[in-house]
């Protein structure tokens, strides 16, 4: 074994720290014993380091690999591939430190270091995922560089100095390919676990279910609007998708295959924005409403409401397009009138008989609706924790109980008008949502999920009604936060929320800010491919091959020229010594001639080689180089000396 | 404008006979003038000479010639590996007719040793001849007996690569101001060495050149060739360059510095002026630091020769 290879101390601690800070991330989602392994290897490590014990034997060595390994398929389960690809190799990563001792070991625990801080990207891409990342590789490549240290000069600052300016030529390259390089789709898609069980409005709407959504503050969505103005707060419904089927106790998503056709006659502004949905684990797409259109490759439902092909398991991007108001409508088919009149066969008959009553009295929908809202208004109450409700549980809600929430209002409302023959149907998705000023977008969060009813009126078209404001207008006019913040159901699940700390000033600010920040990035980084195309179409013009190699060119030329004119102004230092200086101002003469001077070539041979190349000027830097020697070497230090020098010199450079 | 380079007469007849000197060792060993040139560079600096390369390059001749040309008592020793120190510095013998112990001076006792092949000896042998080149006297007995005035040792030796050899330690290399290799004559002078056959063994010696007191007024004359701030700034650049690169595991020792400026001084004298220049400090750095320095040992495949060139072209002569 060569003594030479072994690591120096500064070298182990950098590898010690690049260990630390790989894992760190990683921690959270690896089974709980296995950062506690790597401590102890760790220390074990260090142990031996301080000449406290020796490097394991083989066999334990072994042992501790196999009961590893084990370990981690039993903890995490075959079926989640990244996540147990990822824990397997942090096990063999931990272990590994217990051999590191030479440069080799270093080597190959350095490597699977660089390709576990990639790996975190598989579970997180937020900024501050990026950030971190980008200082575990600024580490990384410290310890990389530790392991090339001169034994007989270890400090310990010095390879992270070297890797910082390694790597910092690097950044503005690697932002110019970001923005240049096209984007090709992703070669291989894993799901990931975590993927599942979102929270967000589901297929079925039993009362009881929009409560659970308030407890959470997680975000919904994003809006942007082209305009840079959010529509008032009365008018941001967001609309997700319609319940149609109700079977005595709950509310059914049911697929409506007929096509939509676009209004007859358009009236009111058109409002586009781009609206940013976060994963759902649904196939509906939220949209301000009513939208007009679906782009591309969005479906518009004979309901008026979008889908996406598949559930939406990551963040994605949709440019959309909606009317406020819209007196445009198409006829119901005879299947569709149906559909929106059905009623289970029994149940709630003090309802049915209600709804009845009042059609006696008059039955055109207008009075009908105002009178179901006279109803409400008068004597119910809102609240996110209601009284059970029983078999009955219309029933039960309209004479008895009469308190609730959107869900409870929008149901009784359906059940109640298509009772008197009127077309009804529930509408779900979100009202409100917290205007960012810092970034001019729309946040909208899952507390603000709602749910409201649409009522066929004859001639006019589907109308929305929304039940809760008649109980309670706070709820349209205000945020939701601030109407529900008084309710003890609200955000429960999230005690810690910075939405809870909303009242206080700088904490809003600063919530605000990094959500903004935040959007920022997707926007511009993760989601970068989909603004890539109008982006460079703004820089370069037209977009031609040419355009790209020379963009991706120029850069790279400008960096690496930088380098290289770094290294060189390293060569040459400047000096105050006349005597140098008249020298080297000559030898910058010659060098932009082609004919510099090689460091390690003294003056009286550099003249010769002068002399060889410009037989012209062989007497007069002859006489340059045999003036300086004197001066230099020979501390001939007559001041007539030294100007014969500076005129021999001047001589030349005229000569040139 | 007249150069000052202060040659009154006496050195001018001086630098005369050291020109002869080398010319006419040149006519024993032939093309090689450099060489001849920076041995006698080592022996006025009052240095022992090492002489590295393969058998029958030359070695033992150089050596040879040199005694001659200078004047000097002339001993050789042939190095085997059964050799005892007594068989170097000497033995005291009882002798009975004056029932006294009687010091027999062994063939160190003389003004210039040739220790052929020394690397061919146990260590125990080598550090005898070591000490009495350091010491310039051989202690025996109790009884120190110093050596005779001048005292070189040109040592030769074999490359370390070939069989039966006990590589001197760096401690004991050192010792030796300079170490020089001869190579391979080139294709004209060995043509002449072949075409001249025989005749050469039957030659008369090499007439002296330079007397001991000729060698006392050299070493005066080395000693007053001045070295400039700036030479001194470029020498420990250079020194200064093998302690912190990666590529030597250790560096030059002040010793070694002092050595090479000592050379230098000579040098720069052989060469007609009385100011060292970088370019002798160029010229000796391979011969009077290469046998100092070991090589790391990461940077396989490069000898110390290449890494001495490398480091000529990057250290700035201009500081």
């Amino acid at each position: 074994m060569k003594a030479v290879y072994q690591l120096t101390r500064p070298a182990l601690l950098w590898q010690l720290l690049m260990v630390v800070a790989v894992l760190l991330p990683h921690s959270l989602r690896l089974p709980w014993w296995l950062p506690l392994m790597t401590f102890g290897a760790l220390g074990w490590r260090l142990w031996v380091h301080l000449g406290r014990t020796s490097f394991p034997h083989w066999s334990v060595k072994f042992m501790m690999a196999v009961t590893a390994g084990i370990g981690v398929i039993m903890s995490i389960g075959r079926g989640n591939g990244p996540e147990l690809a990822v824990a397997l190799l942090f096990a063999g990563f931990s272990l590994k430190l217990l051999e590191i001792y030479k440069r080799r070991d270093a080597l190959v625990l350095i490597y699977v270091a660089y390709f576990l801080a990639a790996t975190e990207l598989l579970f997180g891409q937020s900024l501050l995922h990026a950030l971190y990342i980008a200082l575990v590789l600024v580490l990384i490549t410290a310890a990389l560089n530790s392991v090339y240290q001169s034994e007989r000069h270890p400090d310990f600052w010095r390879p992270l100095r070297a890797s910082v300016r390694l790597l910092l030529p690097a950044l503005p390259l690697m932002v110019v390919l970001f923005v240049l390089v096209p984007r090709i789709g992703p070669i291989w898609y894993a799901p990931l676990a975590q993927e599942e069980a979102r929270t967000g409005l589901s297929d079925t709407l039993s009362p009881g279910d929009v409560s659970r959504l308030t407890g959470s503050s997680d975000v919904a969505f994003r809006v942007q609007f082209d305009n840079g103005r959010p529509p008032p707060a009365s008018s941001r419904y967001w609309r997700g998708l319609t319940y149609d089927r109700f079977d005595g106790r709950r509310w059914e998503a049911e697929a409506d295959r007929s096509p939509f056709e676009s209004p007859r006659s358009d009236s009111g502004t058109l409002l586009r924005y781009n609206m940013t949905q976060e994963p759902s684990g649904q196939p509906w797409v939220y949209a301000l409403d009513y939208p007009v259109a679906a782009p591309w490759p969005l479906r518009m439902q004979a309901n008026q409401t979008l889908r996406a092909p598949a559930k939406i398991r990551q963040r994605m991007d949709f440019a959309l397009a909606s009317r406020l108001s819209s007196d445009s409508f198409q006829a119901l088919t005879a299947t569709q009138r149906a559909r929106y009149l059905a009623l289970p066969e029994g149940g709630n008959e003090r309802t049915r008989a209600l709804a009845l009553s009042w059609r006696a009295q008059d039955d055109s929908t207008e009075a009908l609706v105002a009178r179901a809202l006279a109803l409400y208004a008068r004597a119910f109450r809102y609240t996110l924790t209601p009284q059970r409700l029983g078999d009955d549980s219309i029933d039960d809600f309209l004479f008895d109980t009469q308190e609730g929430f959107c869900g409870h209002f929008a149901s009784s409302l359906t059940f109640l008008l298509r009772a008197a023959g009127v077309p009804t149907r529930i509408v779900g998705g979100y009202l409100g949502g917290e205007w960012n000023p810092y970034e001019s977008y729309l946040v909208v969060r899952q507390f603000e999920a709602h749910a409201w009813t649409e009522v066929w009126h004859q001639g006019r078209g589907w109308v929305r009604v929304d039940p809760t404001a008649a109980v309670a207008p706070e709820r349209i006019e205000q945020s939701a936060e601030q109407l529900l913040s008084s309710q003890p159901e609200f955000l429960s699940d999230t005690l810690l929320s910075p939405v809870r700390f909303g009242h206080i000033g700088w904490i809003n600010t600063l919530r605000m800010r990094a959500d903004a920040l935040n959007f920022v990035w997707h926007r511009w980084v993760l989601s970068y491919q989909l603004r890539q195309n109008d982006l460079l179409q703004k820089l370069l013009g037209e977009v031609t091959l040419w355009k790209l190699a020379l963009g991706l060119l120029i850069p790279f030329s400008l960096v690496l020229g930088w380098v290289a004119l770094g290294l060189l102004r390293q060569r040459r230092p400047k000096t105050k010594d006349p005597v140098d200086a008249a020298l080297l101002r000559l030898i910058a003469r010659f060098e932009s001639r082609g004919l510099g001077r090689k460091p390690g070539e003294p003056v009286g041979r550099y003249a010769q080689r002068i002399a060889l190349e410009r037989p012209d000027l062989a007497p007069i830097i002859g006489t340059v180089a045999r003036l300086y020697e004197q001066l230099r070497y020979a501390e001939g230090g007559e001041p007539q000396l030294h100007r014969a020098y500076l005129a021999a010199v001047r001589a030349c450079v005229r000569q040139l | 404008m007249q150069v000052s380079t202060a040659i009154n007469k006496q050195s001018v007849a001086l630098r005369d006979k050291v020109e002869r000197a080398i010319s006419s060792v040149g006519t024993l060993v032939l093309g090689k003038p450099s060489q001849i040139r920076m041995a006698l560079t080592c022996l006025f600096s009052q240095g022992h000479l090492l002489i590295e390369d393969l058998p029958g390059m030359g070695k033992t001749t150089l050596a040879h010639g040199l005694a001659q040309v200078l004047g000097l008592s002339f001993q050789r020793v042939q190095f085997t590996s059964d050799m005892l120190p007594a068989d170097i510095v000497g033995v005291s013998i009882f002798d009975q007719s004056t029932s006294a112990f009687r010091f027999h001076p062994g063939p160190v006792f003389t003004q210039m040793l040739l220790a052929d092949e020394i690397n061919r000896t146990t260590p125990k042998t080598q550090s005898a001849l070591l000490e009495a080149m350091e010491e310039r006297q051989v202690t025996l007995d109790g009884q120190s007996h110093p050596l005779p005035e001048p005292f070189f040792v040109i040592a030769t030796q074999n490359p370390n690569t070939q069989f039966g050899t006990f590589p001197l330690p760096e401690s004991q290399l050192d010792r030796f101001l300079m170490r020089i290799e001869l190579g391979y004559p080139d294709p004209e002078a060995e043509r002449k060495l072949l075409a001249e056959g025989h005749s050469r063994h039957r030659r008369a010696p090499l007439a002296v050149c330079i007397d001991q007191d000729d060698l006392e007024a050299i070493r005066t004359e080395c000693q007053a060739v001045r070295v400039s701030s700036s030479l001194i700034d470029y020498l420990q650049r250079l020194v200064q360059y093998t302690r912190e690169s990666p590529q030597f595991a250790y560096g030059v020792s002040p010793r070694g510095s002092l050595a090479l400026l000592q050379c230098a001084r000579t040098w720069a004298y052989m060469h007609g002026r009385d100011y060292v220049v970088p370019e002798d400090l160029q010229s000796l750095l391979e011969p009077v630091v290469g046998h100092r320095l070991r090589v790391a040992e990461q940077v396989g495949g490069h000898g110390s020769e290449a890494l001495i060139r490398q480091m000529l072209e990057q250290v700035d002569v201009v500081g």
